[in-house]
Formats: structure tokens, sequence, C-alpha cells
């Protein structure tokens, strides 16, 4: 009895504290919605949409209408269908590489920090090393050397994901292991884990939100800018070979009816990593007020 | 006094550059190994089409092929071609292009100048609109001016790069005709020091700097304005005008000097990440620069010249970053004290 | 003691205003500070003794509203002005090369981005001194606060401690040698030798320069030792004024006695009173109720307190205070 009682209690602690403020705010509200809209697209999108990869001359750059929602590309096959097929690389891929990325970044940061000294000293010259090395020509070339997989295209992108987090991360955890109650902690015997996870981790929540969105954004630029200059994509439906094969091949910057359809992807596009900026920034916030109750 | 200052910094300095030595090692040895390493033997196909030419056994042609691509001797095992590499380095070698048939450092030199003109402008430019928008938002603060640009600014930072440069070119390159669709510079215009050229260039120019300069004037207005904001809490700020300080004064050199200095440091990541957005920029815009063939040399495979590249890529970053490292403690006395310690 | 009264305060009320409403800062505030004497103020935090100030030199941030009020300055020339009239461009020349202000908490007014030989030269310059010769005599008064202007003058404040930090926003605002020097709690954030170097060198100012001084402070021991007259603040409102032997000899209003009996004493310590912390709290300054400020907290408080707020009487020559126990209705 007394641990359902509980359990409802958490379920109202987390949506008081987390869900609530994160939808109040209209960025947080648009959001979310986009992070839902997109789930909805990778996942049940492709079950629901079928996909049409035969040409239909006839339909060539047909305008949007209620049958070709999108409209048709250079081959009259519907875009909308494509577009939602290719989500599942193009929202996937990325995400799996932020993912990596900050867990890397997070464990050699919180190693750097916590431990300090020599161990940080190193870390910090790696991570400064692999900071300078230009990461998109690097991820350009090492997707044309490597075997393409789905693996492979996410271990390039978390390759080049973690330095920036693992900064910020090492900075944060060595102020903050000289602060009062950090060490009162530590006086208390608390234990390493728990100094950690209770003092430490809360602290380090909102960078890792702000990172995680914006790696994200930033690798999913990436997959596609290099997906967009020539690099064999996993699926012909990958958002950055359609536009590679409409402009490049097809012209069609210069196609006036095929213009409803580049700004399409564009603007999806656009929208697509606004909506998880603004999520990560909300999310952020959330993280932020909590801290201070820490403080 | 100033003697033991100098020494000091005198130190960091030489620190810093060994640190740069090293990074440039590292990455020169990254690139080696990958690029040496790619699927797609070209130097088969290229010593064969010698072999043909020169009527040359296949093996000799592969021989003269390899020297003349990374100057190194192909029968030496692997890890000795990289030390012959590494010594080319030194020398100034980068390697042949295939593509080119020319030595690698005679290409690059070229279309260099493109890249760096662009983006240092680019760059530049997007510094000092930033700047300039942020600190009115961040002296308007809570009007609806400030408003108005704090969501605009966000808004265009989540734009990538790419998006901007496609949407630049549909509209005002396809569509309108307003700037030419390729090229550093027409081809029926004299080059050289005389105005129409010069004219020309810039005409070819606007829209990689442009896009430049959409894709991170947003971000530097953003942190301006958060800078301002905090600075315009201070005390020194009321101390200042108690003692009368003009307001011209007050805005330059309290304001304006603690909101932007942070800053520069900033620009250091930044220039990286420009760098490398260049090649995706370029090839949208056909300009010849350094990005434009990076993608180029990948595409034909011309792995010397995409080694070369990617290797003065790396520099130019490395050169940024270390440039800006040492102006900044010169610039904020406050830094000063760490390097001190 | 001087005849000569050098800033003349009437009817100043200046308001901040906030969403609840608006903070009545400075309340209807009448003051004469005279030539050549040491004013202190005094008054607890909260009690608006640096918005007075800021509304003098009209330094106020954006949200403050000056209601009406003048402020007189006759100049060590003769010239005579209402502050609150000017422009605000004569207004800055005024601030700095005349009034001087030394602030609350110098430790983090100072530029962090340059050094203390551009805090000068710049304060100089902006008042339309550009010669070389007055510069580096400007550079002396850091002498007269203890430091050596060769060490000094090159550092940049992070590399200062924080004594030396405020010596030298003293040293600063002498640099234009102003005819009168506004201090603001000057001693509280120092210990206490510190505090007794701070009192020699603003003896020693005082003794060199003969510069009017007002100290704002809530430290009673400090004014005590270094005021002619003393001016008690409560709630934005001026309670009692006169000599510093009427004050300390003769508290009227029964803030001010309080006061007193606040001070540890050495002397007192083992014979007669304890001291006595007043009890209450500081009244909030956000849409003030009417009548006498104190009466919360008044231990003589009567049902016209409560009502209506007390004229300033003037109880003997120089001696003024603003309660009904002394004031007829």
């Amino acid at each position: 009895m007394r641990s359902e009682l509980r359990y409802q209690e958490s379920i109202r602690n987390i949506y008081a504290d987390y869900v609530k403020p994160i939808i109040k705010s209209s960025r947080g509200l648009f959001g979310t919605i986009t992070i839902v809209v997109m789930i909805l697209m990778a996942t049940v999108g492709p079950e629901v949409v079928p996909l049409d990869l035969e040409p239909h001359p006839e339909n060539m750059w047909c305008i949007p209408s209620l049958q070709h929602l999108f409209g048709c590309d250079y081959l009259g096959r519907d875009l909308f269908a494509m577009i939602i097929h290719g989500s599942r690389e193009v929202f996937l891929i990325p995400f799996l590489a932020s993912l990596i990325g900050v867990l890397i970044g997070v464990v050699l940061g919180l190693l750097g920090g916590f431990i300090g000294g020599l161990s940080r000293r190193i870390i910090t010259a790696l991570t400064d090393i692999w900071l300078t090395i230009p990461s998109f020509p690097a991820i350009f070339i090492m997707a044309y050397a490597f075997p393409k997989s789905y693996l492979t295209m996410v271990m390039i992108l978390a390759v080049f994901s973690w330095p920036g987090l693992t900064r910020s991360i090492i900075s944060e955890v060595s102020s903050l292991k000289t602060r009062d109650y950090v060490e009162a902690a530590v006086n208390l015997s608390l234990g390493r884990s728990h100094i950690l996870f209770r003092e430490i981790l809360p602290h380090l929540m909102p960078y890792i939100a702000y990172n995680l969105g914006a790696l994200y954004v930033g690798n999913m630029t990436s997959l596609i800018g290099i997906i967009f200059l020539g690099v064999a994509p996993l699926n012909v439906t990958n958002w950055g070979y359609i536009l590679n094969t409409m402009i490049y091949t097809y012209r069609a910057l210069l196609i006036p009816q095929a213009t409803p359809a580049i700004l399409i992807i564009l603007i999806l596009l656009i929208y697509v990593k606004l909506g998880v900026v603004y999520f990560a920034q909300s999310l952020e916030e959330v993280f932020n007020p909590r801290l201070r109750v820490y403080e | 006094m100033s003697f033991l200052i100098k020494n000091i910094f005198l130190r960091t300095v030489i620190i810093r550059i060994l640190y740069a030595l090293i990074t440039i090692m590292i990455s020169a040895t990254i690139t080696f190994f990958l690029i040496r390493n790619m699927p797609g033997d070209i130097i088969y196909a290229l010593a064969s089409q010698l072999a043909e030419e020169l009527r040359i056994p296949l093996d000799e042609a592969r021989k003269i092929v390899m020297q003349l691509y990374y100057g190194i001797d192909i029968n030496k095992p692997q890890w000795l071609q990289y030390l012959e590499y590494i010594e080319n380095l030194f020398r100034g070698n980068l390697g042949y292009s295939t593509y080119f048939k020319r030595p690698v450092t005679q290409v690059i030199g070229r279309f260099l100048g493109w890249t760096v003109f662009t983006l240092s402008i680019g760059i530049s430019l997007a510094f000092a609109i930033g700047i300039l928008i942020g600190m009115v938002a961040g002296f308007r603060r809570g009007t609806k001016l400030d408003s108005l640009i704090t969501a605009t600014s966000s808004i265009l930072t989540s734009i990538p790069g790419y998006i901007i440069a496609l949407l630049l070119y549909l509209f005002l390159s396809a569509r309108l005709g307003l700037f030419p669709a390729q090229g550093a510079f027409s081809p029926n215009v004299e080059p050289g020091f005389n105005l129409p050229f010069i004219a020309d260039v810039f005409y070819h120019a606007a829209l990689p700097i442009i896009t430049y300069v959409l894709m991170t004037f947003s971000g530097w207005a953003l942190l301006i304005r958060s800078n301002v904001a905090k600075i315009l809490e201070e005390d020194f700020l009321k101390y200042a005008e108690a003692r009368g300080l003009t307001k011209m004064r007050i805005t330059t050199s309290y304001i304006g000097k603690n909101s932007i200095l942070p800053l520069v440091p900033l620009l250091a990541i930044r220039i990286g990440g420009m760098v490398g957005g260049s090649a995706l920029i370029e090839s949208i815009f056909a300009y010849p620069g350094m990005g434009y063939y990076l993608s180029l040399a990948l595409s034909i495979r011309d792995y010397g010249l995409l080694q070369g590249i990617f290797f003065i890529m790396t520099l130019l970053t490395i050169a940024g970053v270390l440039i800006v490292e040492i102006i900044t403690p010169l610039l904020d006395p406050r830094i000063r004290k760490e390097v001190r310690g | 003691m001087s005849s000569d009264v050098m800033i003349s305060i009437r009817n100043l009320k200046m308001e901040y205003l906030v969403r609840e409403g608006t903070i009545k800062a400075v309340d209807n505030i009448d003051l004469d500070i005279y030539r050549h004497e040491i004013t202190g103020i005094v008054g607890e935090s909260g009690s608006g003794k640096t918005s007075l100030i800021e509304t003098i030199l009209r330094i106020l941030p954006r949200n403050a509203r000056i209601r009406s009020g003048k402020v007189i300055l006759r100049t060590n020339r003769g010239d005579e002005i209402d502050l609150m009239s000017l422009s605000e461009e004569t207004m800055r020349r005024i601030r700095g090369r005349v009034i001087g202000y030394v602030p609350q908490g110098s430790q983090t007014s100072l530029n962090p981005v340059q050094n203390i030989r551009q805090h000068f030269i710049e304060t100089l310059k902006d008042h339309g001194i550009h010669d070389e010769k007055t510069i580096e005599e400007s550079y002396e008064k850091l002498k007269i606060v203890g430091l050596e202007p060769s060490s000094v003058l090159s550092k940049f404040p992070h590399e200062l401690s924080g004594g030396m930090k405020q010596r030298v926003v003293i040293s600063l605002t002498m640099a234009l040698n102003p005819e009168i020097i506004v201090l603001d709690e000057p001693t509280s954030a120092l210990d206490i030798f510190s505090q007794r170097i701070l009192l020699n060198i603003l003896d020693n100012i005082r003794e060199k320069f003969r510069t009017t001084m007002i100290l704002i402070t809530h430290d009673l021991p400090v004014v005590a030792e270094l005021a002619d007259r003393v001016a008690v603040l409560y709630a934005g409102k001026i309670v009692e004024y006169g000599s510093f032997r009427d004050i300390f000899e003769k508290p009227l209003h029964p803030y001010t006695q309080m006061l007193i009996r606040s001070i540890p004493s050495i002397t007192n310590f083992y014979t007669k009173s304890i001291p006595k912390p007043i009890p209450g709290e500081p009244p909030s300054l956000l849409n003030p109720p009417p009548g006498c400020r104190f009466n919360p907290r008044c231990p003589f408080t009567r049902e016209i307190c409560v009502r209506e707020d007390p004229p300033m009487i003037e109880v003997e020559k120089g001696h003024y205070v603003k309660c009904w126990l002394y004031a007829r209705k």
C-alpha cells in the first residue's frame, strides 16, 4: 500500500518537476511537439506510408496536392513518402552518435575532473588536440574510407562528438570538487559513488542537456552535409541524397517547378533542428532551477 | 618586473607552439594512415594508364606513380613510408595531385587564397555585426526590439550553413540572377590590381561571405547580449559614472571591453568549425576554394590532393587557434594572471 | 564648526518604480551640509542612505524617479546651483570634479581590464585635463592613502588586495581635488586594523585639504570619531539632526537613543548598560503606511504616531528632531 502511494507520488513529482515546466514555456512546447512528430515520423511513419520508388515521369516535379503532400521529385515519385522513410536514417544515426558522444564525453570529463592531476592534464590535452581537427572534412573523408553501414556512420560521427562536452565537464567538476558541500560529503564518508550521483551529476545535467541538443543538430547537419556532397547513403530516401540528386544531377535549383520540393526539404530540416534546440534549451532550464534547490 | 612578465609570456607562447606542432603531427599521421588505407586502388589504375602511355612494365609504372604521389618509395614498409612522408612534410612537400598532375603545394597555392579571403572577411564581419546587434539588444533589454533581436537570432543560429547557402543560391542567384553562379571571378575580366577585377572578385565572393555572416553573427549577438546584460549590473559602472566619465568612454572602455573580451577565445574555436564548414559552402556556390577542391578530390579519388588539403585545413585551424590564444592574454589582463600561475 | 552651508537639500523626494508599487527611498528630506565639516549620515541597511547620495549625484538606475526637491550647491568659489535643475552634461562635469564619491564595496568599483594609471588618466581627460604635468601630479594622491605610485600605477585591479583597492578608489576620487567627497560605508568590509588606517587617512585628508565630507555609515563609533554633524536616517527620512555632541550626549529621537545604547562599549561593558539591540525589523519602503515610520518599533508610540507623520522641530539651536514627543499638535 505504502509503496503504491510513493509510486504515485514520484510520478506526480516527475510530472511537476520535469514535464510541467517544459510544457509551460512556449519553446518547450514547440520542442516537445517537434520531438513527438519526429518520433512518429521515424517509427510509425514508414509502416503507415507506402514507399513507391518506381519512376512516374508523368508526375515529374508535381506541386504539392492532397495526393502528393510534398509534391514529387524529378522522377515523379512521391516526396512525402520518401521523406518519411528517410527520416529513420536521418533522425536515428545522429541521435545514436550524439548519445555515444555524450557518454564518452561525460565519462572522460568525470575522470579528468574528479581525479584531477595528471589524468586531467592528459585528457585536457587530448581534447584540445581533437578539437583542432576540422571535424566536417574529417567525417567526410572517413565516411569514404570505411565500409558503409549504420554502425560505421554512428561511430564516425560519435568520434567527433565527445570533445566539446568533456571540456565543460572537466572544468565544472574541478570547481565543484572544492565546493563546500562536496567536501562535507567526503568528510561524512558518504562514498564516492554517492557524491558522484547525488551531488555532482545534477549539476552537470544542464550541460549534458544542452550538448545533447547541439550535438544532435550538428551531427544531423554533418550527416546530411556529407551525403549532399556525394558520400553514398545507406538508403536512397536519405534526405541528403534526395537533395544531392535533385540539385546536382537534375539541376533543381534552376528549375522553377522544383523550388517547392527543395524548399519543403529545407524548411523541414530547419523545423526539426529548431525543435530539437528549443527542447534541449527548455530541458536545460528545467535542470537549472533544481540546482538552485541544491545550493 | 616587466622582463619577468615577458619571460613567462614567452614561455607560454612556446608551449602553445609546441602544442600546435604536436597536433599537426598527430593529424598528419592520422591523415596519412587513413588515406593510405582507403579502398579503391587508384594507384593501380593510374599505374596501368601510365604503363600504357610510356610502354613500361606495370611495376615500374607503379613505382613512379607512388614516388610522384607521396614522394615516397613504395617498396619500403609502411612505417618507413610514413617517416618519409613526415620528412617531406617538413620540407614542404605535400605530395602529388594525380588529377592536376602537379605537386599538391602548387595546386593548393592557387586556391588557398580564395578560402582565406572569404573566410577571414566572413568571420570578421560576422563578429562585428553580431557585436553591434548584440550590444543594442543588451542595452535595450526587455524592450520589444530586444525580444525581436533575441528571437530572430535564436532561430538563425539553428539554421545550418548549407541550408542558408542553398536558400541564398536559390533565390539570389538562380531565381533573381543577382549573383553569379560559380567561380571566383568572371572569365572575361583581366586579373590584377585593377578596379574591375577587384569589383568582380567581390561580386563573386559576396554570396559565400553573406552565408558565413548569416551563419554565425546571430551566435555572437546572443553571447554579447547576455554579457552586456551582466556587465550593466556591475559596480564599476556606477563608480565610472560617479567620476563624471563621458558616456562614450563608459560604453567603450567599460561596457564594450568587458563584454567583448571573454568572447575572443570562442573566436578561436569558431575558426576551426568554419574552416571545416567551408567545404560544404564552397561546393554549393562552386567557389574554387579549398573546401570545393576537397570534395572534388574525394570524388575523383585524388588522394594526394585530398591529403594535402586536409593537412592544410588542419594547419589553418591550428594557426587560427594559436593566434587567438596568443592575442587573448595581451588584450585581457585578467587572463594574464592565469598564464602566470 | 562653520556656519557656511555648502549643500542645501530641501524637500527631496525620490522613489523606485517596481512591479508591486513604489519604493519611497528618499521621502521628503531636508538637510544642510556645512563647508569644511564632516557630516555623518547614520542609518540601518535599507534606510535609504545610498539612495540619497545617488539622488544627489543623479546616478540613479532606470526605474528611479526624482519627484521633487532642490539640492542647492554653493561651491567654494561662490557659485550657487541647483543640482536637480542642471543638464546631464553639466551634471557630468560636476560629478567627480566638484563632488567626489567613494562607493560602498570599492573592491568591485574598478574596471578589471585597465590598470590604475589608465583609471587616473581617463578621469582627468574626461574632465578636460590633458597636460602631462597635472596628470603626473594626480598620481601623488596615492601617497595620501599610503600607497607608492610607482608600484601601484601599472597594476590591474585583480592584482591588488581588497584594502589596497579601496585606498586606490579614495585616491582616485581625490585626484580631481573635489570640494566635497561622499564616502558610502567605507569601513564595512574592513577588519579593525584596516578601519583604523582608513580613519587616519580620512583625518589626514580633512587636515590637509579641508575637504568637506559626507560619511554614510551604520557604524556609530566611526561617526563618533570623525563627524562634526550627524543626521540620523530612518526609512528614507531624517529623524534627527544635530552636532556630534547633540546626538551622542543628548539623543532626542527614540531611534537615536536606541542606536546609541546598542553600541557595545569597553568602558560600559562591565558597569552600566548592556547593549540593547533594537527590536523589530527595518520597515519596508514599499508603499509605506501613513504616520511615523518608526512607530511599530518605538517604545513611546502613541495614537497620533500611527496616524500622522510628525514635523521636523528645532528643539535647541542646530538640533532638530522629527518626533511627536517634541512636536505640538
